[in-house]
């Protein structure tokens, strides 16, 4: 950003003018820059704070990325419960309450994490509580009906819990590989003394919920000891093994690996693919992202005033550079974003600042001064953070909670088209959000070729330090020279997708089953000397995407979901008879594959149009002619 | 009209060549076949121009003056028709039958005849549709009116034949939409006559 140096200067409206100008033109052209709006937007959280984390989540499925903040109690304050901020464009409005999302526990929560538990595309909720000596102090489950409000299905982990827990972080994913959901949590005791000095003696504790595939949750132990007090929690397939993996942030222990052995059982592998072994670390906060687009996981872990960045080589990883920071926070949680849509993932401290990545996965310092977050250096204990396109202008933004200050809102101020955002409706289990997708973004005409890379993403529940990004994969895309791109989507199955001829500034929706093309709905009369039938005739197109398409569902929608008819898969054509010819109706068609899983619905309105005549016997489907 | 006709004919005397006795009243019954032109369009999108039908009617026939008289006549008719719904192409049966009576002046001369006359008509329809088909059937009824005009040829004292034309307008708004169940009905008929 360029500022005047002297009032005169600033002073003078042509100088003004032309610094706002020029100020824009740098922006546009991928200067990172961040403006505060929490205010504006009121989602400072409480005045007695207590923020720890957030997650972006579309809870309503309307389109926008509401704000789930997670708060936690502490002696003294009054109780805190989870804010639910519902976006509602121009601004939010807390409805946990209401919605039944605001968590009871008086200590409040910790970690938690929205994911589609049931397969009903939308999001659920995993939140966890925090033993602050009040029992019981069990972990909650809360199943979305579709609209946001959240039921309490706690009672479908089985058996019931009876210890109290002091989870912090959680992670969500098919650690097992059976198509559904499963869950784990950290610290799965009452009280892990966490400032006491280790080692403590390994607890092979149940800190897995496993999904059962029929709305219940088994509390199972995985392998992976408690050994420690354990703070922020993350997913991914570091070893590309097509399995899920969980990284930890500790505090005594190392910070360290579990890998999966496919079968959702783990084995602490951190020495062996290079994390450090020696203890006494206290780790906030664990990431991964591959900053140096070569495919892979590379990895952050934050805490004790330093960010140490790991290269993944393969199936080891090597400290290649340690950020470190003047200002008095331990350092919470980093986030991993392409702030300046160049293709490359830049780097945000909670309560710090921005670091611009260089293409090679080394960072770089953006001062406040240019980066606009002047703000977040003055956040008094900056907790997790998560990224978002909540504006929907292609850009990522970023919340901050402190737990004793106001929450942050950042808007990204860039103004450009070199963006390529990707949203998965489903997953071919049917999941919305696919944890455990892979995404990555070729230029056009090179998927699959590593120099072509332009993006690597996994989709993830929560990690880093409690914060959860938007469900929605976000590229830097540059426009320039009218550059397409393919994007392939590897599904947790191992299927693949690809998008090809990609143009920058637009959202890709993905599924492994997508919706009927070109869906329409035509009134029609239908003739007999002494009756007149209004016939609704729909018609529609396959989705060349679709290669397993077993039949397809027509639905009339009208305060609700009214199954017609399941069609086969060579019929694109549906004719609802005898309808009210003054009546606006409402249709959806879904595709279905040979595994029952159904795509997103097209969706046509016919309205109260008088019909128009049709003939057959003159010529299948010719207008005769529109009665007025 | 057949009472105008009539009237005149009053005043003039006419020569008949005797088939038939003079100054006799009759009394005549006998078939009708022919084929029926109905004008509605969408009759005639779905079933076609035209059905063949079948009928009986009688006559009382008053001598005026001979040869000109007045007759009374009534009689019926029925026709069937198998069409297809316009854009589904599904059976359609209809039935549209029809009970009439006319008023007609009548020039007879023994040999042959000629009468024109107005009547009116009663009809009622029912089309019936297949199972896949909102509804079973429609019915219902409807009167108007009609012209008819036509000739006979004398045979012998008790037998003719009738060959003739009736124009009909019959329309019904009762389904919620208009229907012109008239039209043009051209027809012939063999009579049989009694004397009274």
């Amino acid at each position: 950003m360029i500022h005047g140096r002297n009032g005169r200067f600033l002073k003078s409206r042509t100088s003004f003018f032309l610094f706002g100008l020029i100020g824009t033109a740098v922006i546009s052209f991928g200067q990172i820059h961040f403006t505060e709006v929490s205010a504006q937007f009121d989602v400072r959280g409480y005045s007695y704070f207590g923020g720890h984390g957030v997650s972006w989540v579309d809870v309503n499925r309307d389109g926008r990325i509401d704000i789930f903040v997670k708060n936690q109690g502490a002696d003294g304050r009054p109780a805190v419960p989870d804010i639910l901020y519902i976006n509602y464009g121009s601004y939010f409005v807390d409805e946990a309450d209401g919605r039944g999302a605001a968590d009871a526990y008086a200590y409040g929560t910790h970690g938690a994490a929205f994911v589609d538990l049931d397969r009903d595309r939308d999001f659920d909720l995993f939140a966890s509580t925090t033993y602050g000596g009040i029992s019981p102090a069990y972990n909650h489950l809360y199943r979305n009906n579709g609209n946001a409000f959240f039921e309490d299905i706690t009672s479908s982990i089985v058996p019931a819990q009876t210890t109290d827990l002091t989870t912090r972080g959680v992670a969500a994913a098919d650690f097992d590989g059976d198509g559904d959901i499963d869950l784990y949590f950290t610290n799965p005791l009452a009280d892990p003394e966490p400032f006491s000095p280790p080692p403590y003696p390994p607890q092979s504790l149940p800190n897995f919920y496993i999904n059962n595939g029929d709305g219940t949750f088994t509390p199972e132990y995985r392998g992976i000891d408690w050994t420690g007090f354990t703070q922020g929690v993350t997913t991914g397939d570091y070893d590309g093994d097509g399995d899920i993996d969980i990284a930890q942030a500790m505090w005594g222990p190392p910070s360290t690996i579990y890998r999966n052995d496919g079968s959702g059982y783990f084995r602490n592998v951190g020495g062996q693919v290079g994390l450090p072994v020696t203890s006494g670390q206290f780790d906030n906060g664990v990431v991964w992202a591959d900053v140096d687009n070569d495919g892979d996981l590379d990895l952050a872990i934050v805490g004790e005033g330093r960010i140490a960045l790991y290269r993944n080589a393969g199936t080891s990883y090597s400290r290649y550079q340690v950020i470190t920071w003047t200002r008095p926070i331990d350092g919470y949680h980093v986030c991993f974003g392409d702030f300046d849509n160049d293709t490359d993932l830049d780097l945000y401290l909670s309560g710090e600042n921005v670091y611009e990545n260089n293409g090679q996965g080394n960072f770089t310092i953006v001062p406040a001064v240019e980066s606009g977050l002047e703000d977040s250096l003055t956040m008094v204990d900056p907790r997790g953070a998560a990224l978002a396109d909540f504006d929907g202008d292609g850009d990522l933004d970023i919340y901050v909670t402190d737990d004793r200050g106001y929450n942050r809102l950042f808007r990204n101020d860039l103004n450009n088209s070199d963006w390529i955002e990707a949203e998965i409706l489903n997953d071919p289990r049917g999941h919305i959000g696919s944890i455990g997708s892979k995404l990555d973004l070729y230029l056009a005409g090179q998927a699959g070729v590593p120099t072509y890379l332009k993006g690597h993403r996994e989709m993830t529940g929560e990690y880093g330090y409690l914060g959860q990004d938007m469900p929605i994969a976000h590229f830097g895309a540059p426009a320039a020279g009218d550059a397409q791109y393919d994007l392939r989507v590897t599904f947790p199955d191992g299927t693949q997708r690809v998008y090809g001829g990609l143009t920058p500034g637009h959202k890709v929706q993905v599924a492994s089953i997508s919706p009927p093309l070109n869906l329409r709905g035509e009134k029609i009369e239908n003739k007999a000397l002494f009756y007149r039938e209004t016939l609704i005739e729909l018609t529609w197109e396959p989705n060349p995407l679709n290669d397993d398409v077993k039949k397809y569902k027509v639905y009339e929608l009208d305060q609700g979901q009214n199954l017609l008819a399941e069609l086969p898969a060579n019929q694109f054509s549906y004719t609802l008879r005898n309808t009210d010819k003054a009546k606006a109706y409402r249709f959806a068609v879904t595709a279905v594959d040979t595994q029952g899983l159904e795509s997103e619905p097209a969706t046509t309105t016919v309205n109260g149009e008088a019909p128009v005549e049709r003939s057959k016997a003159r010529g299948l489907g010719k207008t005769l002619r529109e009665r007025l | 009209m057949a009472l105008l006709c009539s009237a005149a004919a009053w005043t003039q005397p006419q020569t008949r060549i005797k088939l038939l006795p003079d100054e006799e009243r009759y009394f005549t019954v006998g078939l009708l076949g022919g084929f029926c032109f109905l004008q509605d369009q969408v009759f005639r999108e779905l079933y076609g121009k035209g059905a063949p039908f079948l009928g009986a009617e009688m006559t009382l026939r008053f001598p005026i003056r001979e040869p000109h008289g007045l007759d009374i006549a009534a009689g019926g008719r029925t026709l069937t028709k198998k069409g297809l719904t316009s854009y589904t192409e599904e059976d359609l049966n209809l039935r549209l039958t029809d009970l009439f009576l006319s008023l007609r002046y009548s020039y007879d001369t023994g040999r042959f005849a000629l009468f024109l006359g107005p009547g009116i008509e009663y009809v009622t329809y029912r089309e019936t549709y297949v199972e896949t088909f909102p509804i079973d059937s429609a019915q219902g009824s409807q009167t108007g009116f009609h012209l008819t005009g036509g000739g006979y040829i004398h045979l012998t004292s008790g037998l003719s034949l009738k060959g003739y034309f009736k124009y009909c307008r019959v329309e019904t708004d009762r389904p919620g939409f208009r229907i012109n169940l008239g039209g043009t009905e051209w027809g012939l008929g063999i009579l049989y006559r009694f004397y009274l």
